[in-house]
Order: C-alpha cells, then sequence, then structure tokens
C-alpha cells in the first residue's frame, strides 16, 4: 500500500477511528460474553494507544 | 487508491476482529483449546490466558515457573461455553518422596461440600519407589492370590489400591464380619458432613435414626442429604430440605429435628452412609441396627460437647484441628501426648512405633476438635472394622504385597519434564461466570515444613471438546 498519497494525519485519523471501533467492540463484547475478549488481549493496550492518538490530533488541530 | 479503500480496509479489520470472538464463543466445530504457558512473560497486547494466576500468593513462588511449595493451588480456567469433555496436559517437575508421593489435579464439583473431581497426575509410590510388591489385574484370581499370600498381614495392607473406578473396584474380594449385630446409639454432637460404615446380616432392614439442628451462621440455606451405598453403588438417597422461611442466616439456633432413614431386606453386606450438610448442621443422637459402627476419615466434635471422649482408629497418623477457641486442650494418641493451643492449625501427629497394632486409641476432654486420618474412627473395639484397602498415598505403610492400580505413567520428556493427561467428564462439574475452578494438591506439602520437596509447573494445555454447533442447533 502506498500511503505517499495521503497525510500523516488522514491515516493517524483512519487509524483512530478504526481503534475507536475497536474498544468499542470489546468493549460490547465484555459486556455480552465477559471475560472472552480479556484472555486473548489487553484492552488497556488499545485504549492507551487510543488516548496518546487522541491526544495527538487535538494537538495538531 | 483513496482514503474511502482505507477505511474501508478497517471496517473490514473490524468486523472481522468481530467475527473472530464470536467464533471463539461459539466454537462450531465443537472444540476449544488455550494455552498457559508460566514460564513465559507478559506480553504487552496480550491478555490473561485462560488460566488465572495461582492463588494463594504464599504456596508458590513465581520463580522462571510456578514452584509450588504448598498445598493447594487453586487456579480458575476459563471455557467460552459449556463442553462434556476437557483434557488437561500438565507439564511439570517433581521433586517429590514418600512424605509427599502424590500430585493430583480435580475440578471442583459440589461447591457447597467444596467437594472435587480429583485426578492423578504423579504417584511416587508407582514412579520412582523400588518395591517387590506384586502388580495384579482384574485378570488374575485376587481372592486366591491373597488367601494365599495374606495370612500374617491384615487384607487391608496387604493389597495397596490407586485410583480405581467403581468398576475396578468391583474385582476386589469384599470384606465381611461376624460381629454381632447390635442397636448402636451414638449422642455425640457431630457437626458438617460426615461418612460412616455400618454392617448388615442377610435379609436385615437399615434403619437410621437421628436428629439435627440448623446453626443459621450461614447466609444459604442448609439442605441435607443423607446417601446410601452398598459397597461402590449408591443405592438410596434422600434430600431433607431446608425450611427455612428467612433469606438470610439469622444465626439463631434451630431447636433439633429428627431425621429418619428406612429401606427394607436388604442383602448382607458393608454399607456406607453419607451425612451430606454443611458446617451449619450439627448432628446428634444417631441410632442404628448394625455389627459395626465405624466413622469414615473424619469427626468434628461440636463444641459444645463438654465430657471425656475416647474413641480408636485405625490409622498411623492423625490430623487434628481446633475449631473453636474453647477447646484448647492435650489429646493422647497412641499414648503419645498433643498439646493443642492453635486455633485452625492443622496438626498431625504419627505413630511412630513400629508395632503391629491393629488400632490406636485417641483421648481428649471435650468438643471442638476436628479429627482426620486416612483410616476409621470408632468408639469401642467391636464397632471398629475398614471395609477398605490401602491407598498409595502418603499414608501407605509399605506393607502391601500387592498393588491394583488404574494409573497412567507421566511421559518423561527429553528437557527433564514430566507431561501428564488427565481426561475430566464436564457433566454436573461445577461452573460460574464462564470458569471452571481448578485444584493441584500435593497433600502434606505444607509451606512451614521447609522441607525440600516442591512441584514446578511450566506448561498447562487444556482442551474443551463438546458438541459441535450443527449437533445443537439439531437438538432443538
Amino acid at each position: 500500500m502506498n500511503f505517499k498519497f495521503f497525510k500523516k494525519e488522514e491515516i493517524i485519523t483512519e487509524i483512530w477511528y478504526f481503534l475507536s471501533i475497536i474498544i468499542f467492540i470489546i468493549f460490547i463484547l465484555e459486556l455480552v460474553f465477559p471475560s472472552l475478549v480479556l484472555i486473548y488481549l489487553n484492552p488497556l493496550f488499545f485504549l492507551v494507544l487510543w488516548i496518546i492518538l487522541s491526544i495527538y490530533l487535538l494537538f495538531r488541530n | 487508491m483513496n482514503l474511502n479503500k482505507i477505511r474501508l480496509f478497517f471496517i473490514l479489520l473490524s468486523l472481522l476482529f468481530l467475527l473472530v470472538f464470536i467464533y471463539l464463543k461459539v466454537s462450531p466445530l465443537g472444540t476449544w483449546a488455550c494455552n498457559s504457558n508460566f514460564s513465559s512473560q507478559n506480553h504487552l497486547f496480550l491478555g490473561t490466558g485462560c488460566f488465572s494466576k495461582p492463588s494463594p500468593n504464599d504456596r508458590f513462588l513465581k520463580e522462571k515457573n510456578i514452584k509450588m511449595i504448598g498445598d493447594p493451588l487453586y487456579f480458575s480456567l476459563y471455557s467460552p461455553r459449556n463442553f462434556d469433555k476437557l483434557n488437561l496436559e500438565i507439564k511439570f517437575k517433581a521433586n517429590l518422596d514418600e512424605n509427599n508421593p502424590v500430585i493430583e489435579a480435580g475440578l471442583l464439583v459440589n461447591k457447597d461440600l467444596f467437594h472435587y473431581q480429583l485426578k492423578p497426575v504423579y504417584n511416587f509410590w508407582l514412579e520412582d519407589y523400588k518395591s517387590d510388591w506384586q502388580k495384579i489385574s482384574q485378570d488374575d484370581d485376587i481372592e486366591k492370590l491373597l488367601i494365599d499370600n495374606c495370612q500374617e498381614i491384615p487384607l487391608n495392607f496387604c493389597l495397596a489400591q490407586y485410583n480405581l473406578d467403581k468398576n475396578e473396584r468391583n474385582y476386589l474380594p469384599r470384606f465381611s464380619t461376624d460381629k454381632e449385630t447390635k442397636n448402636i446409639k451414638h449422642d455425640l454432637a457431630l457437626r458438617g458432613h460426615h461418612s460412616f460404615y455400618i454392617y448388615l446380616k442377610d435379609d436385615s432392614d437399615l434403619n437410621l435414626k437421628l436428629q439435627a439442628k440448623d446453626l443459621n451462621l450461614n447466609q444459604d440455606k442448609s439442605p441435607i442429604t443423607i446417601d446410601v451405598y452398598s459397597y461402590n453403588d449408591l443405592i438410596y438417597s434422600e434430600i431433607f430440605p431446608d425450611n427455612r422461611l428467612e433469606e438470610k442466616g439469622s444465626r439463631e439456633t434451630s431447636d433439633y429435628f429428627d431425621l429418619e432413614v428406612f429401606l427394607s431386606s436388604l442383602p448382607e453386606g458393608f454399607y456406607r452412609l453419607d451425612l451430606k450438610a454443611n458446617d451449619d448442621i450439627v448432628f446428634n443422637n444417631l441410632s442404628i441396627e448394625s455389627s459395626i459402627l465405624s466413622w469414615r476419615r473424619r469427626l468434628w466434635f461440636y463444641h459444645e460437647i463438654d465430657r471425656e471422649i475416647n474413641l480408636l482408629t485405625d490409622s498411623k497418623v492423625l490430623q487434628v484441628k481446633v475449631q473453636n477457641p474453647s477447646a484448647f486442650q492435650d489429646l493422647i494418641f497412641a499414648n503419645e501426648n498433643l498439646k493443642l493451643k492453635e486455633l485452625y492449625k492443622q496438626y498431625e501427629i504419627m505413630n511412630k512405633d513400629n508395632n503391629d497394632d491393629l488400632y490406636y486409641n485417641i483421648s481428649f476432654k471435650g468438643g471442638g476438635l476436628l479429627l482426620e486420618g486416612p483410616g476409621v474412627f470408632a468408639f469401642s473395639e467391636d464397632k471398629l472394622f475398614n471395609p477398605n484397602y490401602s491407598r498409595l498415598d502418603r499414608f501407605y505403610q509399605k506393607q502391601a504385597k500387592f498393588v491394583f492400580d488404574n494409573y497412567e505413567e507421566v511421559k518423561r520428556l527429553d528437557d527433564g519434564y514430566y507431561l501428564a493427561n488427565l481426561n475430566f467428564d464436564l457433566a454436573g462439574v461445577y461452573r460460574e461466570d464462564n470458569k471452571y475452578n481448578l485444584i493441584i494438591s500435593v497433600p502434606g506439602l505444607r509451606v512451614e515444613d521447609k522441607r525440600e520437596n516442591f512441584v514446578e509447573i511450566k506448561n498447562i494445555k487444556a482442551i474443551f471438546s463438546g458438541k459441535t454447533l450443527f449437533e445443537k442447533i439439531n437438538e432443538f
């Protein structure tokens, strides 16, 4: 995939959207099927990544 | 490539993420496996794994692997849905000896009675102990072998068994006694679940009468179940429900109420009666027609008893726990004096005399003590009889000439570790919040003993199997 046509912010924004959806899915899955996601993934990792990207995007704009 | 395509890619990735987890939850092929490697470091983005950390913390050391130094260790084991079978592969190293010869693992079956379905992982006697005993199987004429070779030692000790299932136990010759039948009365209050043996002559009635009271200390209700076993078969079970109206325990002790079990015209033989109840129930005033009355492995005397208690056991080892602050006292076991000064501490006393006594005296001043041992207890010699063969565990007294076991030896791996394979039937196993409760037990392994013995657990793999999604749909 050639990313040189896109701005860095655009890609980061897309990743931010993706992470938001993933965190939402993890949240819903944990509500419906407790512990299912937690045994495979560490949601904190995704949350921290999402917060870092959010802060980055906030200050860029 | 435009931005929409990247967005579409991420949306598809999110959908795939969702579908993968739904697939794992449903497990449509009817199997689900997981592996917990206790030697690996935690990864930043990976989850906890299907096995929880072991507990309690003081019974293991987290070195390269989990080094178990106290018994038992508890784990919880996640499964995404109900399955029928579980296969556990445990990779471990055992540094054990005659004091702690057995490793067992199991799943919690009854939460109230704290009862686990245990399977052997490792047995020192059958793996590393050099003995000249003869291994026998169900194809041998066991009765003849015992009659010909067991004149000098009691039958109980001449043959040792380990991990026999119900069918295999039926190949062992049954015990009998010519002791006279009498009406046995027992007026000492006993707390919690108990089990005892009786012997009935041919065509006799089983007529058990006893009383019970409920201390109402626990929040939960306290039903009582009385099970009757003929040899290994459950022949009768009756549940006496707790009829209290309050939802929570009132802490008010109920009056004694009557319990009765009557079974007519039973064939001659030993019967085991299990009084199943939680610690809120106190049993008293038992009456039964039998030749013997031998309490199996455990007696918990209610603390309000204030008279001297004398009893006998066929066990060389006695474990005692003070269950009430008013019960500190001296206990005499096989002429040895034991000072009981600490609450809930498990005292263990072993008769070191190398004599061939068939039973040992126990005496103490009052209630509040929990006595446990691998044999039976009785209040007089004529009521004592143990209808069981000795077991290859830590109480084994190295007398057996024959061994009958159902034990699969561990696989010895090139890296020095052992691999044990355990199969569990999950029907009736307790599961809460999608988790099973797993125990790994090395009986007698105590942190405070500061022995060199330990078990190093490197890895546990769980493979669940059950009905496929197609089979489940077909059921509807």
